[in-house]
């Protein structure tokens, strides 16, 4: 198992403690309706949480993701949040991620050249998918979203910090597994299978006296 | 308490609360009360969704009667993902 480098805790350790039983107690609050969609609580221990995550819509329904939370220094700082293997709690590399959490949005509109649209027509808009999880090409994907420290922590967010996000509960434990399922868990319809056909010698009619 | 009045159980973002709510509403009138009650501010209703117990998103224009609730129902609100997969 990867032991994520220890975070400094700055804050009143009683309160990120207070907080996160907070979190967990809501959680367990309402265990069985979360674990009919699939959300298993397997691990709290401050300040880490170990969720599985599976998708009850298949048959047969798979473990499809571990999600590990460390709510070190909270709420000062966002949760750590990571997709992991659900059976080591290794922290899934960029192309071992079961599911990306692709999220479709609109872009602008579709321009093409030379085309006349009739007067009142609509300009086709294009729809584009950007997944949540991002990763620099050679590291551990994160959960691009705020809320999530990673996200914040990046150089490409310096201009949304997490105190824009703190008050409406963004880092919360319920909040952030909702987003995963969302776009990783509940899009999931169907096993996508490859089959490898081999040759193993030949079929033989009757065979001749 | 009167015919058109219920009660709705709500989690905003995993944590309780019961809204009184008006069933010739929307569903979305029931947002900013949940919010307000559970403390959630900073974020403005039209950046949370409403979902049901399994997860299914839940079109808040419609109005509460014609959801036909049960009395147990329990809704769970919680903050988009907003913007985000752009680093």
């Amino acid at each position: 198992m990867t032991v994520a480098p220890q975070l400094v805790q700055s804050a009143d350790p009683e309160v990120s403690r207070t907080k996160f039983d907070h979190e967990i107690a809501d959680f367990r609050a309402l265990g069985p309706q979360y674990t009919a969609r699939g959300w298993f609580l397997v691990e709290a221990e401050f300040p880490h949480v170990f969720v599985v995550l599976a998708a009850p819509q298949l048959r047969p329904a798979p473990l499809v993701t571990g999600v590990t939370f460390d709510y070190s220094d909270y709420d000062l700082q966002p949760p750590s949040v990571r997709l992991v293997n659900p059976f080591t709690r290794e922290p899934w590399k960029g192309d071992e991620l079961p599911t990306t959490l692709r999220r479709r949005s609109q872009g602008g509109p579709m321009v093409i050249p030379g085309l006349q649209l009739p007067p009142g027509a609509a300009m086709p808009m294009l729809v584009q998918e950007q997944p949540l999880m991002q990763a620099y090409p050679d590291g551990i994907p994160f959960l691009c979203i705020a809320g999530v420290r990673e996200y914040h922590e990046h150089p490409a967010h310096s201009g949304d910090v997490w105190e824009l996000h703190r008050p409406a509960g963004a880092g919360r434990l319920v909040r952030i597994l909702e987003v995963i399922d969302t776009y990783g868990i509940r899009p999931l319809n169907g096993y996508n299978i490859n089959l490898t056909p081999q040759i193993a010698g030949f079929t033989q009619g009757e065979t001749p006296e | 308490m009167p015919d058109n009045k219920v009660q709705l159980a709500v989690i905003v973002n995993g944590q309780p609360t019961v809204v009184d709510a008006n069933v010739n509403t929307p569903l979305e009138t029931i947002i900013p009360r949940a919010l307000e009650q559970t403390g959630n501010t900073g974020q403005p209703p039209e950046n949370w969704e409403l979902r049901d117990a399994q997860g299914t998103l839940l079109d808040t224009s419609k109005k509460i009667a014609s959801f036909d609730f049960p009395p147990d129902v329990r809704l769970f609100l919680n903050l988009k993902a907003g913007v985000g997969g752009l680093a």
